[in-house]
């Protein structure tokens, strides 16, 4: 207490009227039973610091010296790039499942022949026959493409003869066509008329002669067979044509000719 | 059809790439042609020759090809025809009877360089010749090519049905033969 008075009368001379008017109040917090445990508390960080510091637990041989390498390997794994470095056949996946159904067909043939003939299914598939070396690798596909071309070119069609026998043909028409057309132009000297015209035009012609004149010619030309139509062939026509003619003939007339000229019996139709 | 069949197509109709595209596709099939062409005539030069007409076809024809089936089954069926008419042909020209056109083709069997009776792979060739042409080509397509009964009646143009019935036959008088001989 006395203390206590000595303290504030020197704060008065000192002048310190703030500090004499000032709540002295502790207004820090303090954790309750803070100073009841506080000599047990010291007294055990003393003892913890004053252990001797050993560490039990054992430690690999240069492990500290090869640290360093064994981080930064972990560090240059973990940066390799992920790529598989295994190589695969080109064209391996494109061609796998064609292997595969292969090798599905393969198995269905074997058991399909397991149970037909047993026999058979356990002969192996050795090929017995050779074949001339590298005749596959030395098969030249061009010198087959050529031979197609060639075969190609020797090919003969079919109808080839025919063709050409047409084309023969449709010469030797368009020639005689011409020729007759050129016979007509110059030793006729008259246009080229139909067949019926023409015939018309020799009756007419015949018409104006003279009976003397006909049997004059007739006489001189015995084998000479005289037809109405000059250019048909048609037997049946021919016919016709004689019988026309001889309409007015009596039978008793052609037998005695027939006896005076006994050639013109070979004559097909002829008068 | 495959995505490289189609490409080679394209190629095979542009001039540029034509024979480019048409030396790929024999490459391609050669040799399962050829084995199929050999398997029929046994003998190697006629093989060679029948090879050789089939792809001239195929230049030919792969023009006008429908792509309604697949490559692969097209060419099958030329090889097959002209198989056939080979046989057909030779048959003609030695005016011998079916039967002994397959004798003939069982001769040339016997007649390999490499032929050993002893052996039962060459009993089965032997066994295999005996075998009607038609029955012999089903056998040929399902027990060495392996060919489904779906593919092989686009080949040869018939049922499955009797395709079925056919090998069947036909593996039962090649194991009668084997038994045999």
């Amino acid at each position: 207490m006395q203390e206590k008075v000595n303290i504030l009368n020197e704060l008065r001379e000192a002048g310190a009227s703030v500090l004499l008017q000032a709540d002295n109040n502790n207004h820090y917090y303090l954790p309750a039973d803070y100073f009841t445990n506080l000599s047990d508390n010291v007294l055990a960080y003393v003892y913890v610091y004053s252990l001797p510091i050993i560490m039990p637990y054992a430690v690999p041989e240069r492990y500290f010296d090869n640290l360093p390498e064994t981080i930064l390997e972990k560090l240059s794994i973990s940066l390799i790039s992920k790529e598989i470095p295994y190589n695969v056949p080109g064209g391996y996946f494109d061609a796998l499942p064609g292997a595969i159904l292969s090798k599905i067909r393969a198995s269905e043939v074997h058991s399909e022949l397991e149970e037909i003939s047993p026999l058979l299914s356990s002969l192996s598939k050795t090929n017995v026959y050779s074949v001339p070396e590298d005749y596959f690798t030395t098969t030249n596909p061009v010198n087959t493409v050529n031979k197609a071309d060639k075969e190609n070119a020797k090919v003969v069609s079919m109808f080839a003869k025919n063709r050409n026998w047409m084309q023969y043909a449709v010469a030797a028409c368009f020639a005689a066509l011409l020729f007759g057309v050129g016979y007509l132009y110059f030793f006729r000297s008259k246009p080229i008329v139909t067949a019926e015209a023409s015939s018309a035009d020799i009756q007419k012609q015949i018409s104006s002669l003279s009976d003397d004149e006909i049997a004059g010619y007739l006489k001189d030309n015995n084998n000479v067979a005289i037809y109405t139509s000059a250019e048909s062939d048609d037997p049946q026509l021919q016919n016709t044509d004689i019988q026309n003619l001889l309409e007015n003939v009596s039978d008793e007339e052609i037998q005695q000719y027939l006896q005076d000229n006994p050639e013109s019996k070979k004559v097909g139709g002829g008068i | 059809m495959q995505i490289e069949d189609k490409e080679l197509l394209q190629q095979f109709r542009q001039p540029d790439t034509k024979e480019r595209a048409f030396t790929q596709i024999i490459k391609k099939y050669q040799e399962k042609l050829y084995w199929h062409v050999r398997r029929m005539v046994v003998d190697h030069d006629d093989a060679n020759d029948v090879l050789q007409n089939v792809f001239i076809k195929v230049w030919n024809g792969l023009e006008n090809f429908r792509e309604d089936s697949q490559l692969y089954t097209w060419l099958y069926r030329i090889a097959t025809n002209e198989s056939l008419t080979f046989i057909e042909q030779q048959k003609k020209k030695s005016a011998v009877s079916l039967n002994d056109i397959e004798t003939g083709l069982a001769n040339k069997v016997v007649a390999d360089k490499n032929f050993d009776a002893n052996r039962l792979e060459w009993k089965l060739q032997l066994a295999i010749q005996q075998l009607p042409e038609k029955q012999r080509l089903v056998f040929n397509l399902r027990y060495y090519d392996e060919m489904p009964y779906e593919e092989m009646s686009r080949v040869l143009d018939t049922s499955e049905g009797a395709l079925k019935a056919s090998y069947h036959h036909a593996v039962k008088k090649i194991e009668e033969f084997i038994k045999n001989n």
